[in-house]
C-alpha cells in the first residue's frame, strides 16, 4: 500500500508539475503580450511625440524664413550674386554675412545651428557656422539641397552633413520667379530634445549616427566630434565629450547605467538593425526602464539615425509585479491543488482498496450479505447472495429487498412499512433473527437474518443486512429431534417423550380441569414369538401391534412403546370409560388380525385416568399395576380403575 | 653605533622602493602635458594638435594630455608653474617666456607649407576696407596681446608708414578667426593675422594689405623643470627625423620641423618695443 502511496504522490507531484509549467508559460505569454503592447503602444507615443515636436519646429523654421530671409534687401544681394562673376560673388557674400550676421546671432539663441545659403546649382554659398569654406559642391552629401533647388520646394527632415547633422530645413528661395538658390535653417537634435524634454521632463533621449552614412560626408576636422556608440563601430554618438556648446547634456545616472546595459542586448541590436520603431524594457534597481528607438531617415529615405528615449516604465513595473504575484499565487494554488488531489486519490484509493477488501471478504462468506439504502433498495450485494437467492447482483441492485424475495407467514408479502427488520433498523436498532426469503425459483427459505443499520449524523441512511440460509439445518434439527423422541424400530414415541408429554398434559389437567387417560398394554407371550420365529418376527408383531393402534387412535392422542413389547397410549381429554372401550376394541382387533406367519397375538390391557394429586410416576405405577391385574387374569383382557 | 636588525629590513625595502618610484615618476613615464597655442577657433587648434601628441606619444611611449588655454599669458604662467610640459608657441610668446624663464628648452620650429620654418603676420582688410596702412584711420583687431601676429606686428607695420598705433581704436577677439571675421563683417577697419589664415577668408573678400617679413616659425618649447634632457632630446630627434612623406596623419607637422637656431628670433627681440 504504502508503494502504491508512493506511486500516487509521484504522479501528483509530476501532474501538478506539469500543470505548473503550462500555467507559467500561460502567464509568462500573457505578461509577454501586455509587455509587447506596452512597448508597442510607448513606441508609437514617442512616434507622436516626435512629430508633434519637428513639426512645431519645422513651423518656426518656415516662419524664420519668411521673416528673416524673405526681404527685399536680402533678395538683391542674392541677385547680385547670382548675375555677377567670382568677385562680385565674394563681395556679395560679405554683404550677405553683413546682413544676416545678427539674425544668425539670435537664431543660434534660438537653436538654429546652421544657416547655410546655396546656390541654384547645389553649391555652398555662405555657411554662417563655418563662413570660410564656399564654394563646395552639396549635390552628394546634401541630397535635400538638390531636392529643393530641383523640386522648388521646401525640404523637411533629419540628415547628416558636412559639418554637422540634423534636422534641415531647406527653402528654395524664389523672389518674382526668379530661383536665386535655396537657404537652409537647420537645428541641432538637441533643440528637438529640447522640445521633447519640455514635453516630459523624465525622459532622457540619446541620438546614434549610422556610421557607413555619416562619416564619409563629414569634413575631416569634424570627425572627431563623433565617438562609436556601446554597441557597435557602425553607430555613433555626437559629442560624447561634450565638448561643443550645443550639445546635449549627459544622459541622467539612471539612464547611463541603463545605456550601459544594453551594451549587448540583443533585442536592441535587432531592432538597429531593422531600422523599425521598436521599444526593449530594462530592469534596474528595482525598477522597469523603456528604451524606445525611433529610426530618423535622411530626407532621400536613407536610415541614418536613431533617436533613443530612455523613460521609467511604471505601466511595466505594475505588469511585472502582477506577474510575480500571479505567479506566486498560482504556484500556492498548485501546490495546494496537488495536495487535495493527493489526499483526495489517497483517500480514494484506501476507499478503493477497502472496497476491494470488502468484496473479497464478503465474497468469501458463506453469508450473504445486501446493504440497502433508506428507501430500502439494494445498492450492493454478495456473490453469496446472489447464491442463495438464485438474483443476478444486476437483478437484485436498485430493487427494494422486501418486495423481491422477503416472505412473511408460510411465503405472503407484507407492506414494507410492517416488516419487522424495517421497523428495528429505522428505529436504529439491530434486528436479528429468522425469515423467510424466497429465491428466484419461488422456493422458500429459512434464513437467519442480522440486520444492522447505517447511520450518517444520527440518522439511518441504510442499512447491511447478514443472512444465512438454515433451510437444510433447521430439517436437520426437526429430523433430530424426531429422532430423539421415536422409537426407531415402530416410529411410534418413546418413552421419554411419553413422560413429558405426561407431565404436560398433568400440569394441564390439573390447571384446567381436563380429564385424560392412560393404557399400557403388553404383548402376550411375546418372548415364545421371538424364540420360536427370531427377533425380525418379534420386530414384525411389533410393527403389526403399532399400525393396529394406528388405525384407532387420534392425532392428538401419543403413542409410545414403554419398553420391549410394551405400549403406553395417552388420551387427552378423555375419561376412563372411553380409554377403557378404546382398549376393549384394541384387545378385539388384535383378536382377529394375524401377523402372516406367526398367526394371532394377544395384549394384556391397563387402563386408569389422570386423578388429582397424580405424578407421572403414580400414574405409571397405577397403569401397570392394572396391566399386571390383566396378566394376573389370563392376559388378553382389559383392567381399568383409578385405584 | 647603528645596529641593523634582520627584521627591519623588509621596512627598509619598503620605503627604499617608495622612494625609488616617487623619483621615477619626477622625471620618466609620467605621463606629459601639452598646450597649444589658441591661434583659432579651439576645435581647429586640437583637431590640428592632437595627430601631433598621439604621435609623440606612441614614440616616447609616455601619455600625453592636451590641456588647452585660451589665453596666452596663463599658457606662459602654467608653463613656468611647471604645469606645462611641452609647449606650442609664436616667436614672441617664446622670446618673452625665455627671457623670463630659463628651463624653457626649445626643441624643433614647425614648418609652414613652404618647407621653411618661418611664417609672416599681415594686416589685413576687408572688400570695402583700406588698401593701404596709410589709409588706416579708425580701428584695429588682434587676437591676443602676446600674439606675434597681434600688437608687435600692427606696432611694426604702421610704424613703417609712419603711423602710431595708440591712435587707432584696437581690441584683442580671442583668436585669429575671430579677428578674421570681424573684419569681414566691418567691424573692424584691419586686422593682423597670420597669413596663412587670411588666406582661408580669401573667399570673404578678406585680403592683405601689409606683409611682415618672415618671422621665425612656431616652435615646440619643452620645459626643463619637468621633464629629463633624454626625453626632449629624444622628441628633438623624433620629430627632426620625420618627413613630410611620413604616414602619420599629422596637421600641425604636416609639412615637417627644422632645428631651432635661437638667434634667429632675435628680430623679435629687436621689436619688441611694438609689443605691448
Amino acid at each position: 500500500m504504502r508503494i502504491r502511496h508512493k506511486r500516487t504522490l509521484s504522479a501528483v507531484c509530476l501532474l501538478s508539475l506539469v500543470f505548473w509549467l503550462c500555467g507559467a508559460a500561460y502567464l509568462r505569454h500573457e505578461r509577454d503580450i501586455q509587455e509587447r503592447l506596452q512597448l508597442v503602444g510607448q513606441t508609437h507615443a514617442q512616434e507622436v511625440a516626435w512629430q508633434a515636436v519637428t513639426t512645431a519646429h519645422r513651423t518656426a523654421m518656415q516662419a524664420y524664413f519668411d521673416s528673416y530671409i524673405m526681404q527685399p534687401d536680402v533678395v538683391s544681394i542674392l541677385q547680385a550674386a547670382q548675375a555677377g562673376d567670382q568677385g562680385r560673388q565674394n563681395i556679395e557674400r560679405v554683404r550677405l554675412y553683413r546682413r544676416l550676421a545678427p539674425v544668425y546671432e539670435l537664431f543660434r539663441q534660438r537653436d538654429v545651428r546652421q544657416l547655410h545659403f546655396h546656390t541654384p546649382d547645389n553649391r555652398s554659398f555662405l555657411r554662417f557656422h563655418s563662413p570660410h569654406n564656399s564654394g563646395d559642391s552639396l549635390v552628394a552629401s546634401r541630397p535635400s539641397v538638390a531636392e529643393a533647388n530641383r523640386t522648388r520646394k521646401p525640404i523637411f527632415g533629419f540628415e547628416t552633413g558636412r559639418v554637422i547633422i540634423g534636422f534641415r530645413n531647406v527653402f528654395p528661395i524664389i523672389w518674382q520667379g526668379q530661383h536665386l538658390g535655396s537657404v537652409e535653417l537647420s537645428q541641432p537634435f538637441e533643440a528637438v530634445r529640447k522640445g521633447l524634454h519640455d514635453l516630459d521632463p523624465a525622459k532622457d533621449y540619446l541620438l546614434l549616427l549610422k556610421a557607413s552614412v555619416l562619416l564619409p560626408k563629414l569634413f575631416d576636422e569634424h570627425k572627431k566630434h563623433y565617438a562609436p556608440s556601446l554597441f557597435s563601430q557602425d553607430w555613433l554618438v555626437e559629442d560624447p565629450r561634450r565638448e561643443l556648446s550645443d550639445s546635449s547634456p549627459p544622459l541622467s545616472p539612471a539612464s547611463q547605467i541603463i545605456y550601459q546595459r544594453l551594451k549587448d542586448d540583443k533585442a536592441i541590436s535587432r531592432i538597429l538593425a531593422a531600422g523599425n520603431p521598436g521599444s526593449v524594457a530594462v530592469s534596474h534597481g528595482g525598477r522597469v526602464y523603456q528604451v524606445s528607438l525611433i529610426p530618423l531617415h535622411d530626407t532621400d529615405g536613407v536610415s541614418s539615425a536613431v533617436m533613443l528615449t530612455f523613460t521609467q516604465a511604471p505601466e511595466l513595473e505594475e505588469l511585472y509585479t502582477s506577474y510575480w504575484i500571479n505567479l506566486w499565487v498560482f504556484s500556492i494554488m498548485v501546490l495546494f491543488g496537488g495536495t487535495a488531489l493527493y489526499l483526495f486519490l489517497s483517500s480514494m484509493q484506501t476507499v478503493l482498496e477497502q472496497e476491494q477488501r470488502l468484496a473479497l471478504i464478503t465474497s468469501n462468506i458463506a453469508d450473504g450479505v445486501y446493504v440497502m439504502d433508506k428507501a430500502g433498495q439494494i445498492t450492493f450485494s454478495n456473490h453469496r447472495a446472489t447464491e442463495i437467492l438464485g438474483y443476478s447482483q444486476e437483478e437484485l441492485n436498485g430493487t427494494i429487498a422486501h418486495d423481491l424475495f422477503h416472505r412473511h407467514d408460510g411465503g405472503n408479502h407484507t407492506l414494507l412499512e410492517d416488516c419487522p427488520i424495517y421497523q428495528v433498523i429505522q428505529t436504529r436498532g439491530r434486528y436479528e433473527g429468522e425469515e423467510q426469503f424466497a429465491n428466484k425459483a419461488g422456493n422458500l427459505l429459512t434464513v437467519q437474518v442480522a440486520s444492522q443499520p447505517m447511520l450518517k449524523g444520527g440518522r439511518v441512511v441504510g442499512s447491511v443486512t447478514v443472512f444465512r440460509d438454515i433451510t437444510e439445518q433447521k430439517l436437520l434439527e426437526e429430523q433430530l429431534r424426531l429422532m430423539s423422541i421415536t422409537d426407531p424400530l415402530t416410529g411410534v414415541y418413546n418413552r421419554r417423550f411419553l413422560q413429558e408429554t405426561l407431565l404436560k398434559e398433568l400440569y394441564r389437567a390439573e390447571r384446567h380441569g381436563d380429564s385424560f387417560s392412560l393404557i399400557m398394554l403388553d404383548l402376550d407371550h411375546f418372548k415364545r414369538i421371538n424364540d420360536s420365529y427370531g427377533h425380525e418376527a418379534g420386530d414384525r408383531v411389533l410393527r403389526h401391534v403399532v399400525a393396529l393402534m394406528r388405525k384407532r387412535i387420534r392425532s392428538s392422542d401419543c403413542l409410545a412403546r414403554w419398553g420391549g413389547e410394551e405400549f403406553m397410549l395417552l388420551l387427552p381429554h378423555t375419561e376412563l370409560e372411553a380409554a377403557n372401550a378404546l382398549a376393549e376394541t384394541l384387545l378385539l382387533d388384535l383378536r382377529e388380525a394375524e401377523v402372516s406367519g406367526i398367526g394371532k397375538v394377544s395384549a394384556s390391557f391397563g387402563v386408569t385416568a389422570g386423578q388429582p394429586g397424580d405424578t407421572v410416576e403414580r400414574l405409571e405405577q397405577r397403569v401397570d399395576a392394572l396391566m399386571y391385574a390383566a396378566k394376573q387374569a389370563g392376559r388378553s383382557c382389559v383392567r381399568s380403575g383409578n385405584t | 653605533m647603528l645596529r641593523l636588525k634582520w627584521n627591519n629590513l623588509p621596512w627598509l625595502a619598503v620605503v627604499l622602493l617608495s622612494c625609488l618610484a616617487a623619483t621615477s615618476g619626477q622625471t620618466a613615464g609620467r605621463e606629459l602635458v601639452y598646450t597649444p597655442l589658441p591661434i583659432e577657433q579651439p576645435e581647429t587648434v586640437i583637431t590640428a594638435n592632437r595627430p601631433l601628441v598621439t604621435y609623440l606619444a606612441k614614440q616616447l611611449k609616455t601619455p600625453i594630455t592636451i590641456r588647452y588655454e585660451k589665453d596666452y599669458e596663463e599658457i606662459l604662467r602654467l608653463f613656468q608653474q611647471g604645469k606645462i610640459d611641452i609647449v606650442l608657441l609664436g616667436p614672441l610668446p617664446y622670446v618673452i617666456l625665455k627671457k623670463s624663464y630659463t628651463k624653457a628648452e626649445p626643441v624643433v620650429a614647425i614648418n609652414e607649407p613652404d618647407g621653411k620654418a618661418t611664417y609672416t603676420c599681415a594686416m589685413v582688410t576687408a572688400f570695402d576696407g583700406p588698401t593701404s596702412v596709410r589709409q588706416v584711420r579708425r580701428s584695429i583687431a588682434f587676437s591676443q596681446p602676446l600674439s606675434t601676429c597681434g600688437h608687435l606686428t600692427a606696432g611694426y607695420l604702421l610704424d613703417k608708414y609712419g603711423s602710431n598705433l595708440e591712435n587707432l581704436h584696437h581690441e584683442y577677439l580671442g583668436n585669429q578667426d575671430q579677428v578674421a571675421l570681424a573684419v569681414v563683417k566691418g567691424n573692424y577697419e584691419v586686422g593682423t593675422i597670420k597669413a596663412a589664415v587670411a588666406k582661408k577668408y580669401s573667399n570673404l573678400t578678406l585680403r592683405i594689405i601689409e606683409e611682415t617679413p618672415a618671422f621665425p616659425g612656431f616652435l615646440l618649447v619643452a620645459n626643463k623643470a619637468t621633464m629629463t634632457s633624454e626625453q626632449i632630446s629624444k622628441i628633438r630627434k623624433i620629430l627632426l627625423s620625420t618627413t613630410p612623406n611620413d604616414p602619420g596623419g599629422l596637421v600641425l607637422g604636416r609639412y615637417g620641423f627644422s632645428p631651432v637656431a635661437d638667434s634667429s628670433y632675435d628680430l623679435i627681440r629687436h621689436n619688441l618695443r611694438f609689443s605691448r
